[in-house]
């Protein structure tokens, strides 16, 4: 897939979200797919020339109403990918995911479809308060049918983009805004290109055999930081990436699991009735991991504050990881 | 507003019966929908909505308006519900509409009301009135008489994606 400059703003590689594979991902599905539309509150001039305003839609302020007429643009024969921008702005459009889009498969026994996709940035890096930093993967998980995607870095965001824009039903996709700030093409990778990335499928993204880590969305970087400190004391951790927190590959993470002496899973959102809670309990249950031997790493449930210190204080970070793994592996350690 | 923007063909019709579940519309709204619609620069107009060839006589040039490309339109039909707004079996909250309101819409029904135009026109109504209220019994007896679905289809149709666990009823108790 090539990328072909059509602006000077994209003459600028490293700056948010140019040159990004995600971005390659849509535009050759635009190119490719006429019923394919786009919707957000801002659009770049040039992809407005290239695809016309009825595909590449400008959208008020007016979440609510952007996500009901994708909707209905859907339930028409079109493919919609709603751009709310940020997960925040997600919640004033709850009525038309919850009640509309997640509903018509339903309600009409397999009749109709809502084939969209819905972008949101979550928390992390850009300090802007506790009414634009979230991250709403548990909750989202709880509406049947809704695939909630939360890619861990670049070419995942690309390859489960790629997956979503044939998905036949609706799918959410949370992004971390790490994955577009800039600098963000030097972040590690770990998929070996922007290829379609099933939903449901947890990926080894690194190998070990002493302890297990298993992160989603921006800890899974977490955990490879955690993972190179702890090779440097003598342990080799493999980390597990579950790509989608809906549908969530319970039965993936306890095979890989199984191997290894304990289980670490790390999570930004917040403990009670979580992804990590309902993976561990999972974990238990297949015996792929002893109950002593299992430990959860995730946020405070605490708004994210704007202070870049306080937030550190309640997210989780590389060296929560490295203190719960030698807990695990140096019986004593403290 | 997304609607006037992209000048869609859309006729927004707005059965207004003037109460908001249990309270009366006047109590929660400052001023009547026609008004606000047309204050949002949406071309509307006012019909008896008990009387179907008023709502037509309404709805042609508005129709009309949309499909020539004049963008959306909307159409107030005043209008009553002949049952409360919550039918769940005998709880039926009669006592929050007063006596009279009732008694008063009711007489306007709208199969009534269309029945006297059908009178006026020197057809009767009463052949048409007796073979639709056979067709809604039949209709009726044979879905209550039909076999419930087959429960195992209840998650049947939630989504057509591939999960590692499919939907099913199962998943709920693994």
């Amino acid at each position: 897939m090539t990328m072909k400059a059509t602006s000077p703003v994209e003459k600028r590689p490293g700056v948010w979200g140019v040159g990004h594979p995600v971005t390659a991902v849509l535009d050759a599905a635009m190119r490719e797919n006429p019923a394919l539309s786009m919707m957000s509150t801002f659009q770049p001039q040039h992809r407005v020339d290239q695809y016309g305003p009825d595909r590449v839609m400008r959208m008020p302020i007016a979440e609510n109403a952007m996500l009901g007429m994708a909707v209905g643009l859907a339930l028409t024969g079109r493919r919609v990918v709603v751009n709310v921008v940020r997960a925040a702005f997600l919640y004033s459009a709850m009525d038309p995911l919850v009640n509309e889009a997640t509903k018509w498969r339903y309600s009409s026994d397999g009749q109709f479809s809502v084939p969209i996709v819905i972008r949101a940035l979550t928390q992390g890096g850009e300090n802007l308060g506790a009414q634009h930093e979230h991250i709403p993967h548990a909750a989202l998980s709880q509406i049947p049918g809704l695939v909630v995607a939360v890619p861990a870095t670049p070419n995942s965001a690309a390859g489960l983009m790629a997956t979503a824009l044939s998905h036949p039903d609706p799918v959410v996709m949370l992004e971390s805004p790490g994955l577009f700030m800039d600098g963000w093409a030097k972040q590690p990778e770990t998929e070996p290109g922007p290829d379609p990335i099933p939903f449901g499928v947890a990926r080894q993204v690194r190998a070990g055999d002493d302890l297990t880590l298993v992160g989603i969305g921006s800890t899974v970087a977490t955990c490879l930081r955690a993972a190179d400190e702890l090779a440097g004391q003598g342990f080799q951790c493999q980390v597990i990436d579950p790509r989608t927190a809906a549908p969530l590959d319970r039965d993936g993470v306890a095979g890989l699991a199984r191997s290894t002496r304990g289980t670490i899973i790390v999570d930004e959102a917040p403990a009670p009735c979580s992804l990590v809670h309902d993976l561990g309990f999972h974990l238990l249950k297949r015996g792929a991991v002893a109950a002593d031997r299992i430990r959860t790493v995730t946020g405070a449930p605490c708004p994210v504050p704007a202070s870049p210190t306080l937030q550190r204080a309640i997210l989780p970070g590389p060296w929560d990881v490295i203190q719960a793994a030698l807990a695990l592996l140096r019986p004593g350690h403290r | 507003m997304i609607a006037r923007q992209y000048s869609l063909p859309l006729l927004i019709v707005c059965e207004n019966n003037g109460w908001q579940d249990h309270t009366p519309s006047r109590m929660v709204m400052p001023m009547e929908p026609a008004r606000m619609l047309a204050g949002l620069g949406l071309p509307t107009v006012e019909a008896d909505g008990n009387d179907v060839t008023a709502v037509a006589a309404a709805a042609g040039p508005a129709l009309a308006a949309c499909r020539a490309g004049d963008g959306p339109r909307c159409l107030v039909a005043h209008t009553y519900l002949r049952h409360f707004h919550s039918q769940l079996g005998g709880a039926v909250p009669q006592e929050y509409r007063p006596d009279e309101e009732v008694t008063g819409w009711l007489e306007r029904d709208p199969v009534t009301v269309a029945a006297a135009h059908l009178r006026g026109a020197s057809i009767d109504p009463q052949p048409l009135r007796e073979a639709a209220t056979r067709a809604v019994r039949r209709a009726l007896k044979a879905a209550l008489a039909a076999p419930g679905p087959p429960p195992e289809t209840a998650a049947s149709a939630v989504t057509v994606a591939t999960w590692p666990v499919p939907p099913t009823l199962d998943g709920a108790v693994r």
